[in-house]
């Protein structure tokens, strides 16, 4: 008996004689049967395993439209053609351009830095050894993590219905992971991170569109990260409001961890 | 003969020459002519950007999970989405509209092997040509019981076996959408993904028989 291709009969790519001797085959005989349904079970259970796999859909998304901005910046059109102009005259345009350029060398500025500048520098920020993790609902237990590395940090307690659900700690960063109607933020601090400067100001905050908002608290950068820009900032705004009013006071009831 | 032909007039010198007439400075005719043409390309850019978000984005899961068992981890995996998706929007205007899913996978396989040539790793590019014994040999198998071990047979395949498994089986495309992509003709699909499964199959039954032995 000459074997059936069981993966064109799946596909139906089997024709002629073939087709009908495995067709014959299938009304007849139950292995020829079980040979079939074997190797669809085999597709299935391939699909099934294979398509388990959490896509970051948003985050690839929006590290594709930073580069896509480096990537459009206007770049200098070269000289196309000759100017039959008075030379004065033909200079006269670039007086405001000059007054303005003078302007801008005089104003302290903070230094230009590429869009992918940024956003590389916001990858690294937590970046070394994990020293400690601690997974919990326990805002306390979070801030001992952050005082350990931070010990001016304020009180991170931003977010009246969220809860926490983990914080972590490195050589000069912690940071204490929210969940809040679903959505879960990361709120970091770090020595002031230097893209701060190359943030948009949104009120006393700093917005980066994509990945997340700033706020500079002493000598101490606050980054939140997660959720939707909408949340991030309204979250932002939020703490920053409550840092500005100095509350909520409970940051000197937590020590520092010892662990 | 062909010296004594006039110069072929550039475009953009035709572009310039129309603006210094119709703009009331006509003596500042480099100024607002730059400016047009940066603002046209600015326009270009956001049209163009506008439809690649629309059709592409959705692509996105597809390319991961590929990404994903070529890659063997999540952040080379987003790596090779990103240069994927980078390459595709440079070339998107010269994109013919047609089978997207092929088109974008096509450049995401190109990109994987050029990373690969870069780094010298040596993967193996074909499979033991596999013949499928005596029956039964798809209905011996438990597949329930064996389903955890896929993965780890999935992820041994050279990387064209896995790549024509994961979007036949997988992504349910058609042979010719996956011959596009791969750019191979439909019958080496078929072969592919028969010695693939076999592969896995064969391979499933060995280890299977081990650990009931032990």
């Amino acid at each position: 008996m000459e074997p059936i291709n069981w993966q064109a009969v799946l596909d139906g790519s089997l024709e002629g004689k073939e087709l009908v001797q495995a067709e014959q085959r299938l009304v007849t005989d139950e292995v020829a049967q079980a040979e079939r349904d074997g190797l669809a079970a085999f597709i299935q259970e391939t699909q099934t395993q294979l398509m388990e796999v959490e896509v970051p859909t948003e985050q690839i998304w929006a590290r594709f439209s930073l580069s896509l901005e480096s990537l459009e910046a206007p770049v200098e059109e070269a000289p196309v053609a000759e100017h039959k102009a008075p030379a004065f005259m033909a200079y006269l345009w670039l007086a405001p351009l000059a007054a303005a350029a003078l302007v801008a060398v005089l104003l302290p500025r903070p230094t230009p830095v590429s869009p992918q500048e940024v956003a590389k520098m916001i990858g690294e920020l937590h970046q070394g050894p994990v020293l400690n993790t601690y997974e919990g609902n326990a805002l306390t237990a979070a801030m001992q993590n952050v005082r350990a590395v931070q010990p001016n940090a304020p009180y991170l307690d931003l977010l009246q219905d969220g809860s926490v659900v983990r914080s972590r700690r490195g050589r000069d960063w912690a940071c204490v992971d929210y969940k809040v109607q679903g959505a879960e933020f990361c709120v970091s601090v770090q020595p002031l991170p230097k893209f701060f400067d190359n943030l948009e100001p949104v009120g006393k905050c700093l917005r980066h569109k994509d990945l997340g908002m700033g706020i500079r608290h002493n000598k101490i950068g606050i980054w939140i990260s997660g959720g939707t820009d909408a949340q991030r900032q309204k979250l932002a705004q939020e703490l920053e409001a409550r840092l500005e009013r100095g509350e909520p006071e409970k940051m000197r009831s937590v020590e520092p961890s010892r662990f | 003969m062909w010296n004594s032909l006039p110069p072929r007039p550039i475009p953009e010198v035709i572009a310039m020459q129309a603006n210094s007439i119709l703009h009331p400075f006509g003596w500042v005719n480099s100024v607002p002519g730059a400016w047009n043409v940066h603002n046209e390309r600015r326009i270009m850019h956001a049209s163009l950007r506008e439809n690649f978000e629309k059709s592409v984005k959705e692509e996105i899961p597809v390319l991961y999970r590929v990404a994903v068992r070529l890659c063997g981890n999540g952040e080379k995996a987003e790596d090779l989405v990103q240069n994927t998706l980078l390459n595709a929007y440079k070339a998107y205007d010269r994109f013919d509209g047609r089978h997207l899913r092929s088109w974008l996978i096509s450049i995401l396989r190109n990109e994987f092997f050029a990373s690969l040539r870069k780094k010298e790793e040596d993967l193996p590019l074909d499979l033991a040509e596999e013949v499928v014994g005596e029956e039964p040999f798809w209905a011996e198998m438990e597949w329930r019981q064996a389903a955890s071990r896929i993965l780890e047979e999935v992820d041994k395949l050279p990387p064209d076996f896995k790549m024509t498994l994961l979007l036949c089986d997988v992504e349910q495309m058609t042979y010719e959408q996956v011959a596009t992509s791969m750019d191979v003709p439909v019958g080496t699909v078929r072969s592919r993904l028969f010695r693939a499964r076999a592969t896995i199959r064969r391979k499933l039954g060995v280890a299977l028989a081990l650990s009931e032995e032990n």
